[in-house]
């Protein structure tokens, strides 16, 4: 078949102008910051008016080297209680936990050294944190009404406090 | 009754001597039925089934094989198109139904299927798509194209549906996979990709809301990719404006191997969204964006060994019993970055 490489390129060029065609259309798969915004903003159908609240949770495991994790938790109006359950195993792992509202919940495991964390709960929150290695490093910020239980195993980082606690009261 | 039905065939090396198929069993009353078998290379046919006037139910159904038993380089080309064309008053299900089967590599394969057209009856189209390309193991630039348009029904008047894509590209590399489900109301669509043994494929994915829906809309997707540097790519219902309409997306993603792309977006309203994400071995990108109307998100994404990035990223509206839900797993590697946003 003489004619089969220009049949294949032509072939080819209509498959793939046909998925460009098709993903240049409107069904991108995206859903951007102010769709986002919309929908939790300005819901008024019927679906928007349930009864009782529960709130976001998650589960994070990492096991490994210079792994890291960044975690947002924002309270759902109506539905504060945040809840966070978090590992990680290995050297040179970094967490960081935001979670805002009250309520708020948060059990955090890191095994290994050269390990760092951070959490920030601005609102009600109990949390329960245990490190374990050298060169540890750990920075809690939390709102009033908030308890908090750290058990670390190792050493700190040279110079540094390994641990650092700030609570205060909302204004 | 014969209906609408064209069919243009060009068969410019057929074997000498090879069988061709019975021919179809005579259609019943309202029916259309193809049936094209075309042995060698470089071969197409196009197939338009569509609703005759006077019709009172409608039934489309095709069969294409091409390139049988032969693993080279087929380039063969089915295109096939059924519709309910005729909008008149019918109160009748619309039946779709096509099915493809090409063997080899370079093959394109293309169904558009339309269910009612703003029919005044109460009921709805199912469409079924069944496509199978074979591929080529040996060959190292080895594209087939699979391009599935479903629409449930076009216009205002309510008609429930059902669409289900069935797509699998069983080996070699570059394949493109684009199913396309949109209806206008209430739909259930199913789907399901299986790009099997190759490197450098490309699924997209798109399951559409419908527009003047007023009951369950429900989409469902199972999509599997073997091989390195897969994409994929799913988008799962409409944007909500409305808040009314009952919205539930599920798909399940599973991705073997090395540095492939994940993304999927669901957009739902009172449901649940689903997400099940899993990719094996290393340098994998898994994204899952969920939103939803008064419903809930439940987003899980497993990554296996190194230098993996997952991402979740959750919303639900105001107030209730609603939750967002996200697990990441990333074991047994290194240098694994995740990111979790849930408001």
């Amino acid at each position: 078949m003489s004619s089969k490489p220009g049949r294949y390129t032509a072939g080819c060029a209509r498959g793939i102008l046909a998925a460009a065609a098709l993903l240049a259309s409107t069904h991108l798969a995206s859903a951007d910051d102010d769709e986002m915004t919309s929908i939790l903003g300005a819901c008024a159908g019927q679906y928007c008016n349930p009864a009782a609240g529960s709130g976001n949770s998650m589960t994070l495991t990492q096991q490994g080297q210079s792994n890291s994790a960044s975690i947002e938790q924002k309270a759902i109006l109506g539905a504060y209680a945040n809840s966070a359950n978090l590992s990680q195993s290995g050297n040179g792992n970094f967490l960081g936990l935001t979670q805002t509202g009250g309520q708020n919940a948060a059990g955090i495991t890191q095994s290994g050294s050269n390990n760092s964390l951070s959490v920030s709960q601005p609102g009600g929150a109990s949390a329960s944190v245990t490190q374990s290695g050298s060169n540890l490093g750990l920075t809690i910020t939390q709102g009033a009404n908030s308890s908090i239980g750290v058990t670390q195993s190792g050493t700190g980082t040279f110079g540094a406090a390994p641990v650092v606690i700030n609570t205060f009261t909302l204004k | 009754m014969k209906k609408l039905l064209a069919i243009s065939v060009s068969a410019l090396a057929l074997s000498a001597g090879a069988a061709f198929a019975a021919p179809p069993l005579p259609p019943a009353d309202g029916s259309n039925s193809s049936t094209v078998e075309q042995v060698g290379t470089t071969n197409s046919a196009t197939i338009d089934q569509g609703r005759s006037p006077g019709d009172a139910y409608l039934t489309n159904e095709s069969y294409v094989y091409q390139g049988l038993n032969s693993t080279g380089a087929n380039n063969n080309i089915a295109n096939v198109t059924q519709k309910d064309n005729s909008p008149n008053n019918y109160k009748n299900d619309v039946l779709n139904k096509s099915t493809i089967n090409q063997d080899g590599a370079w093959n394109q394969a293309t169904v558009k299927q339309t269910g009612q057209v703003n029919d005044a009856g109460n009921n709805g189209a199912q469409n079924i798509v069944s496509i199978t390309q074979v591929g080529n193991a040996a060959s190292s630039a080895n594209p087939n194209t699979v391009t599935v348009t479903q629409n449930s029904d076009d216009g205002p008047v309510l008609n429930d549906s059902t669409t289900t894509a069935t797509v699998t590209q069983n080996v070699g590399n570059n394949n493109n996979a684009i199913v396309d489900q949109a209806g206008s109301h209430d739909t259930i669509s199913t789907a399901t990709v299986t790009q099997g043994g190759g490197n450098n494929n490309n699924a997209y994915v798109y399951q559409s809301r419908g527009v003047y829906g007023d009951g369950v809309t429900s989409n469902n997707l199972g999509l599997t990719q073997n091989g390195n540097g897969n994409i994929a790519t799913v988008t799962q219902g409409g944007a909500n404006t409305a808040h009314t309409a009952l919205q539930t997306n599920s798909a399940t993603i599973e991705q073997d191997v090395n540095t492939n792309t994940a993304t999927v977006v669901q957009h739902g309203a009172g449901g649940i969204n689903t997400v099940n994400l899993y990719q094996y071995n290393s340098l994998n990108t898994g994204t899952i964006t969920q939103v939803s109307s008064g419903g809930s998100n439940e987003g899980d994404l497993y990554q296996h060994s190194e230098n993996n990035n997952g991402k979740i990223d959750q919303a639900t509206s105001v107030g209730g019993s609603q939750y967002n839900s996200a697990s990441i797993s990333q074991s047994l590697g290194n240098y694994n970055v995740a990111t979790v946003k849930q408001r």
